[in-house]
């Protein structure tokens, strides 16, 4: 609802087909910062920490 | 399961990354291997494993990634990877340039006091608005392919000097999907959706922009320098280049000679067209619109009045002539300066135009004279425009200092390479392959008798001797002859006398000369001297029956350079 600016039922028909279209639009769509992939650093090496400290499954 | 596990989604995550990444800059490719590696040291680790297992694999493990780091460029993939964007159709844009803002500005300056939008910067500078880019004889155009953008405008090929402008910009009277903003874009924000031309750095609202509309854009604004501009080629793009077939092409081009004068490198030819536009005609906002070919012609030839409009049109077309690639771009001026922003109206309304440099990128030249009268008492000079004051004195500086023969063929483009002509070239090689023939020849019999004297078997250098005798006597191609013939021949070619039978037998004692301090060889030197007495210029010269007294040395027959044998026996020298 914040993100459509309004609450009929129709949004949520609108909702599920943008995030059926979310891949393409994802390809055709400049975006906000430069693709790198470092910035994933950051939370990678959280998980990896998480991982290494978590018992065996 | 190892610990590896929970890495998983991480090491999912980070793949689609990469591939959404794949055109961005600089190479992930450490950072991939780093990660990797990682993980494999978590499937390493279980607490039923013995830690030598880990302090085994951990070492081998980080071998491997090196090993893969390295050979990973290497690749054949690695030369073009896969990128998902280019299998993606982006969608087409609504048509909304269906009247071109170039064809609004006579209207615009026609009714000059309606409010079109406010500007909040630190710097006054021109308002862009559309980039045209095609002509066809009739319009200009864009070739604008826009994408939807989250908010960045990419300027890769942006190069040089620049420094950045943020501007808050509010819509008032201005109900266009083109949204102004400083040359060029780099960033915006505030617009629900917008999409952005990565060539030209255009802007356009997908939606109807509602009034009041604001939104803030950051700018990078070239800020080249003399040194820039001094090794700067214009940039051949033959769509940038483009002129429509017909009867005005000649004429366009003749004029624009004629206009760019003297000017050598391509930023003074597209300053020389300017001055010359701004003088060839005057502004009139009365004139006819339009910006079809053969009313320019008639605008240039024959009314001399119009607006910017055909000004920037105008000088486009010039410059292309010139083979500068140009383009026409409309906005607007700075505006008037009130309560800490820049209010612009529709008088303020502006075409210009833009050539393309190496290196430095789109620079703007303003065609149109200034406006006269008082509507033009509060205009706020750009500061692109104090720039270019100053970028003009530089130049005028160095100009002044040096020559520049890198441009020119009359067409305005620069010779490739910048290296020396062809042809000068070639003439510098022959004139250098004559001076080496010279040298050879004068430096090759010094050469050839310096090695028959110098030879070390005394044989060799007794013949070398008689052979130079011969080739002094002009007698070389003969090198078969006994003394009396070298003697006959000689005295037929130089004339009989005492002279020749002299010069042989002086060259031939003079070339076995011994050299000195070789005191084994003290009998050679008697067999010498007592040649020299008997060939002395005083004795009469006739053909001599007595052979003459050989040097001492080789009993035996001496193999000679090319296999054949000297002997010198029995008073006689056999060649």
């Amino acid at each position: 609802m914040f993100v459509y600016g309004e609450t009929q039922p129709a949004v949520a028909a609108r909702a599920l087909t943008d995030l059926t279209n979310s891949w393409h639009a994802l390809l055709t769509t400049l975006l906000p910062a430069h693709g790198e992939p470092a910035l994933l650093i950051l939370v990678y090496t959280l998980v990896w920490a998480a991982a290494l400290i978590a018992p065996n499954w | 399961m190892t610990r590896a596990a929970p890495g998983l989604p991480a090491i999912a995550v980070f793949v689609a990354a990469l591939l959404l990444g794949v055109d961005g800059p600089g190479s992930n490719l450490r950072v991939a291997a780093a990660l990797l590696a990682l993980v494999a040291v978590l499937s390493l680790l279980a607490d039923d494993r013995p830690p030598l297992w880990a302090a085994a694999g951990v070492p081998a493990l980080a071998a491997l990634a090196a090993v893969a780091m390295l050979l990973g460029p290497l690749l054949p993939v690695a030369a073009e990877p896969y990128n998902p964007r280019a299998d993606a159709v982006p969608p087409q844009p609504v048509r909304f340039d269906s009247v071109s803002p170039l064809d609004r500005v006579s209207a615009w300056l026609r009714r000059p006091e309606t409010d079109l939008f406010t500007v909040r910067s630190q710097t006054p500078l021109n308002w862009r608005l559309a980039v045209l880019d095609r002509y066809d004889g009739v319009r200009w155009t864009s070739s604008a392919k826009f994408r939807p953008t989250g908010g960045r405008v990419p300027d890769e090929e942006r190069q040089g000097r620049f420094y950045t402008v943020q501007q808050t910009l509010t819509l008032a009277g201005l109900r266009d999907r083109w949204l102004p903003a400083a040359q060029r874009p780099t960033w915006v924000a505030g617009v629900p959706k917008v999409a952005a031309d990565p060539e030209s750095g255009s802007l356009v609202a997908t939606t109807d922009p509602k009034k009041g509309l604001t939104y803030q854009v950051t700018s990078r604004i070239a800020r080249p320098e003399a040194a820039d501009l001094d090794n700067s080629a214009a940039t051949a793009d033959p769509a940038l280049l483009d002129f429509p077939e017909g009867p005005q092409r000649a004429a366009f081009a003749r004029l624009a000679r004629q206009a760019a004068g003297g000017a050598e490198l391509p930023y003074q030819r597209a300053e020389a067209l300017e001055s010359f536009m701004r003088s060839a005609a005057k502004y009139d906002i009365t004139a006819p619109p339009g910006h079809s070919l053969p009313g320019l012609d008639y605008f240039l030839r024959q009314s001399r009045r119009g607006t910017s409009e055909q000004f920037a049109s105008t000088y486009a077309l010039l410059a292309r002539s010139l083979g500068l690639p140009s383009r026409v771009v409309v906005g607007f001026r700075p505006g008037e300066r009130a309560d800490g922003a820049f209010h612009v109206r529709t008088g303020d309304v502006l075409a210009w135009a833009e050539v393309k440099f190496d290196g430095v990128g789109w620079l703007a030249f303003d065609p149109t004279p200034p406006r006269s009268g008082s509507q033009d008492r509060h205009d706020v000079v750009s500061a692109v425009e104090k720039d270019r004051q100053r970028l003009k004195e530089q130049l005028g500086k160095a100009t002044e200092n040096k020559p520049r023969p890198k441009t020119d063929r009359g067409d305005g483009r620069a010779t490739p390479g910048g290296g020396p002509a062809w042809w000068l070239v070639g003439v510098l090689t022959a004139v250098a392959l004559a001076v080496c023939y010279l040298l050879l020849a004068a430096a090759l019999p010094w050469w050839r008798r310096r090695r028959r004297r110098t030879a070390g078997d005394p044989g060799a250098r007794v013949a070398g001797a008689w052979r130079q005798a011969c080739d002094d006597l002009g007698l070389s191609a003969d090198s078969a002859l006994t003394a009396q013939e070298v003697t006959a021949r000689g005295g037929h070619a130089h004339g009989d006398g005492p002279g020749v039978a002299s010069h042989a037998s002086g060259a031939y004692v003079k070339l076995c000369a011994i050299r000195p301090g070789a005191g084994r060889q003290r009998g050679r030197r008697r067999g010498v001297a007592a040649q020299r007495r008997r060939t002395s210029p005083d004795r009469p010269a006739h053909p001599r029956r007595t052979p003459v007294a050989p040097p001492a040395a080789p009993a035996q027959p001496a193999p000679m350079s090319d296999g054949r044998e000297t002997s010198v026996a029995d008073g006689m020298l056999w060649v």
